[in-house]
């Protein structure tokens, strides 16, 4: 079982669908104790930075998350849930995330470029992973942010798209992983990168 | 590298699929959760539904129907009509749409876009400007469907919808709408050129050049509805056809 932690930040249903698709039975929960007992933890969200990580804070579960994590339970972090796991973003002020990954999130500066950056765009590997099985360079992913993560080590990084820097798309430290982009929405794409999350399960 | 996008659009009306010619001569079509399934597996990026009934009962026959469409695609899905609130941006957003766009009770109330992107954040916020060319090299907002003139100027709105937080604009030109003669070059490009957020033209794709014309202009991603939908186009062959013009897109 999946817990998908639900803290006020949008809809969450198209990420329990998506997992059914790839055979993973999903929950919509911010019990701690079933966060707890799961297989997994997937932290989806949209929004603001520091209205997500006020909510974690709100429903207290940031300590349960930090002791999930030290104890070797797979976290994915999704679009915003992703950032969080990040040392701190610059989205609106300066905030403090989850700091499991080192780095910060920052907004794209690029003159001339759209912001957000939205729509499909194309992974292209940074280091090989269990992850990005079957992913090929032409395969394309839904991307919608403004603000995107730099980490401390780039080796942090599986796959990045190109944006005007390299924007990573999918980043991995230890049992902690985060997708940019929304693997529920993209396609045949996105279901075969929840499928490698379910094969890296067992 | 970021692709252009390719977007049906579904008008639903009593729970069906309609398309009309300039917002007129409403004809029924398909089921929605067919045809949002079949747009998805054929290679459409994303998916726009406008609910395009007016009464209290039939906007909960629309989000029933949001819901089964959610469930069935697996690509970004934008809710339009009727919006009016913040609580309707939270209703079709729990519903399962990923984007909602305002139009109307946007010029009325441009705070609810601020409001509205706050809340929700820029991304899911699209203002979807309806613009007829005036006789002064200009183009004015239309509200309630292309009915009423307000006398704005589309690109200066446009221009405050992205101040006021908007994270895409839609803009479809009330003159080429439904006509299949090309989309709104000129309207396109202007605001491409000025404008930060991505664009969607929306209004006169007849043929597949006409996709190529206005994406080469600075359009973001084209919109159309009864080419789709009648299959005088098909995603497909369309994809292919912008890739050989050497623009980006997502092919499957």
């Amino acid at each position: 079982m999946i817990a998908i932690v639900d803290y006020d930040v949008g809809n969450l249903k198209n990420v329990y669908t998506a997992l059914g698709d790839v055979g993973l039975e999903g929950i919509i929960t911010r019990d701690k104790k079933v966060l707890d007992q799961a297989e997994a933890i997937i932290l989806p969200g949209v929004g603001a930075f520091s209205d997500a990580m006020e909510n974690l804070k709100k429903f207290d579960l940031i300590d349960t998350l930090d002791a999930n994590v030290k104890k070797g339970k797979i976290l994915l972090g999704i679009c915003l849930g992703m950032q969080l796991l990040f040392d701190k973003s610059y989205e609106d002020g300066e905030f403090s995330g989850l700091s499991y990954i080192p780095g910060e999130i920052v907004k794209f500066t690029a003159p001339g470029i759209k912001i957000p950056h939205m729509g499909w765009n194309n992974l292209i590997i940074n280091r090989e992973s269990p992850l990005v099985k079957k992913i090929a360079t032409e395969d394309y992913v839904y991307f919608v942010h403004s603000y995107y993560a730099n980490p401390v080590d780039f080796n942090d990084v599986i796959a990045y798209a190109e944006y005007s820097v390299k924007v990573p798309g999918i980043v991995q430290r230890g049992n902690v992983i985060g997708m940019q982009f929304h693997p529920e929405k993209s396609s045949t794409v996105g279901l075969q990168l929840l499928k490698n999350f379910k094969e890296i399960l067992s | 590298m970021l692709t252009k996008r390719i977007i049906p659009c579904l008008d639903v009306d009593h729970g069906r699929v309609v398309k009309g010619k300039k917002f007129q001569n409403i004809q029924d079509v398909a089921n929605p959760v067919e045809l949002g399934r079949y747009y998805s597996e054929q290679g459409a990026d994303e998916l726009v539904f406008y609910d395009i009934t007016a009464t209290y009962e039939d906007r909960d026959i629309f989000i029933n129907i949001v819901e089964k469409v959610a469930e069935a695609i697996r690509i970004p899905f934008t809710i339009g009509g009727g919006i009016s609130k913040v609580e309707d941006f939270r209703k079709v957003l729990m519903a399962g749409a990923d984007k909602v766009s305002v139009n109307s009770a946007a010029v009325m109330n441009p705070q609810l876009i601020k409001e509205a992107a706050l809340k929700f954040g820029a991304q899911c916020v699209v203002l979807s400007i309806d613009a007829k060319r005036n006789n002064h090299g200009s183009w004015d907002v239309y509200v309630k469907g292309g009915r009423e003139n307000t006398g704005i100027d589309a690109i200066e709105w446009a221009q405050r919808g992205q101040n006021l937080g908007a994270g895409e604009i839609c803009i479809n030109s009330i003159d080429t709408d439904g006509v299949k003669k090309g989309y709104d070059l000129e309207l396109n490009k202007k605001l491409s050129d000025l404008l930060t957020i991505p664009i969607i033209a929306s209004g006169g794709a007849g043929k597949m050049q006409d996709f190529s014309d206005v994406l080469k202009v600075g359009a973001d991603a084209a919109l159309a509805a009864s080419v789709f939908h009648y299959k005088e186009i098909l995603i497909s062959d369309l994809k292919n056809y912008l890739h050989n013009e050497s623009i980006p897109v997502r092919r499957v």
